[in-house]
């Protein structure tokens, strides 16, 4: 079968003399491997295409009972022309499709996220300030599109808003998804099951005005992400939520290999 | 009935390892080895050896060498002034064939690549910054392969250098993207050498 979709490059690997085997995020099939060959000799034949972040149209000769299909043809649909002049964006590039390689399996299609991943590389794009913010919300959106999506504005327990509201730490309960209210806190700490001690794993406190630019991240457009400045304390304990839960729900132990990189790139910015 | 030598077999299983050979090749090279007459085989036994007993990094450039400094790093024609940093010995071959370049290598062991796990402290970053911060040098040529992690570990390197006072400079964009370097043709690479721009 002749598959002819829109693609996003996750990762390259060398095959070969010359080869190349790529993880392709296709828009209508997912993620699948297929072997480029060629691809590194003096013609190259599909040239700067089968780069990590490049966002392409393709075509491949595919076969259920192979596990690696067959490119025959690959054209950049959308150029990312800062990709090759900015180290940070390069970073941030490369953690975004990183993140979408680990929290996917081969041939499940999921179009919500091939969208995100084409708006967050353009939102790399387009400037190197606000990018640890890009990139946390790209995260935080990456959760919302595999249906784990936060809530950061209401009470898990009782609906309360808790923001806007005056400046306080809440306890944020990871595995419910959401804060507790001040009422609330008071109230389960009092209750006997309780007793046992916390998990450590699936709650901390954090700041109203980290839930609320967590809101404002989660919300907004992603190219709008890092429009507005954040103190390094309130982006850290965004980071430190958003750490706790893709480990509660998505079961992502390690942590990604990008984060480094990112670390010491993006935040000296 | 199949019947086959143990010897042959163990043979066969070692060469199955290497890269891009199948169990089906490495079958047909330990046949092959077993009818070569006995002093090629000796030889062949000898260099798989000697490459395991002779060759080492060279302690200044980290290219491969038998003898430390490598032949570049203490010839006295090389120009010690340029270096031009590559990821792989290859490279440095690459480089030599054009006859264009006098001056020494400094050889990264690979390029920065987070999504594989290769990270700067993987590549001899520092010790590329220690040569340099030795003193002499007067330009850097960063000549990388033209692809992603190529770039990325160009802009990294080179912000590292840069604060250093040196010229850095990488090669011209005229090389096929997507291409390895070792596999540019000479002039090209030449010409590449030659149009090699400030970073
Ligand atoms: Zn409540
Ligand atoms: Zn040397």
């Amino acid at each position: 079968m002749i598959v002819k979709t829109s693609a996003i490059v996750l990762r390259t690997i060398r095959y070969g003399d010359t080869s190349k085997i790529v993880t392709l995020f296709t828009r209508d099939h997912g993620k699948v491997a297929v072997v480029a060959k060629g691809a590194r000799s003096a013609r190259a034949r599909f040239g700067s295409a089968l780069d990590a972040g490049a966002h392409l149209e393709v075509v491949y000769h595919a076969r259920v009972s192979r596990e690696v299909q067959t490119l025959t043809q690959a054209d950049v649909l959308e150029r990312h022309r800062r990709l090759s002049s900015s180290l940070a964006a390069t970073t941030a590039m490369m953690q975004m499709v990183e993140v979408v390689n680990v929290l996917t399996q081969p041939g499940e299609p999921h179009q919500d996220l091939y969208e995100l991943l084409a708006a967050g590389l353009r939102a790399a794009d387009r400037r190197d300030d606000g990018l640890a913010d890009v990139l946390i919300a790209f995260r935080w959106k990456t959760i919302g599109a595999l249906g784990f999506e936060p809530s950061f504005v209401r009470c898990v327990r009782c609906a309360k808003e808790v923001i806007p509201g005056e400046p306080t730490r809440l306890r944020y309960h990871v595995g419910k998804g959401g804060p507790l209210c001040s009422e609330c806190e008071q109230a389960v700490i009092s209750l006997p099951s309780r007793a046992g001690g916390r998990d450590h794993w699936s709650e901390t406190l954090v700041s109203t005005e980290a839930l609320e630019g967590l809101q404002r991240l989660q919300s907004g457009p992603l190219v709008d992400a890092g429009s507005r400045p954040v103190s390094n304390e309130v982006r850290n304990e965004m980071e430190s939520v958003l750490r706790l839960y893709e480990r509660f729900h998505l079961e992502q132990r390690t942590p990604l290999r990008t984060s480094d990189l990112v670390r010491e790139v993006i935040r000296s910015h | 009935m199949f019947y086959t030598a143990e010897s042959v077999e163990q043979l066969a299983e070692h060469f199955s390892q290497l890269p891009g050979i199948g169990k089906k090749t490495a079958h047909r090279l330990a046949l092959f080895v077993l009818k070569m007459d006995r002093p090629s085989v000796d030889a062949l036994a000898a260099a798989l050896i000697a490459v395991k007993e002779k060759v080492r990094y060279c302690s200044i450039c980290s290219n491969i060498t038998e003898t430390d400094p490598c032949a570049i790093c203490s010839s006295s024609k090389r120009d010690r002034t340029l270096i031009c940093v590559v990821q792989e010995p290859n490279d440095v071959l690459a480089v030599e064939k054009t006859n264009e370049f006098r001056g020494l290598y400094h050889v990264l062991g690979g390029a920065l690549s987070p999504l594989d796990g290769i990270g700067p402290d993987d590549l001899r970053i520092k010790e590329l910054l220690e040569r340099i911060g030795a003193g002499g040098v007067d330009e850097v040529i960063l000549a990388m392969n033209p692809n992603v992690e190529g770039e990325a570990t160009t802009l990294y390197v080179s912000r590292l250098i840069k604060p250093l006072g040196m010229r850095v400079t990488r090669i011209a964009r005229g090389l096929p993207v997507g291409s390895d370097l070792e596999f540019a043709d000479e002039a090209t690479l030449s010409r590449a050498l030659e149009g090699r721009v400030a970073v």
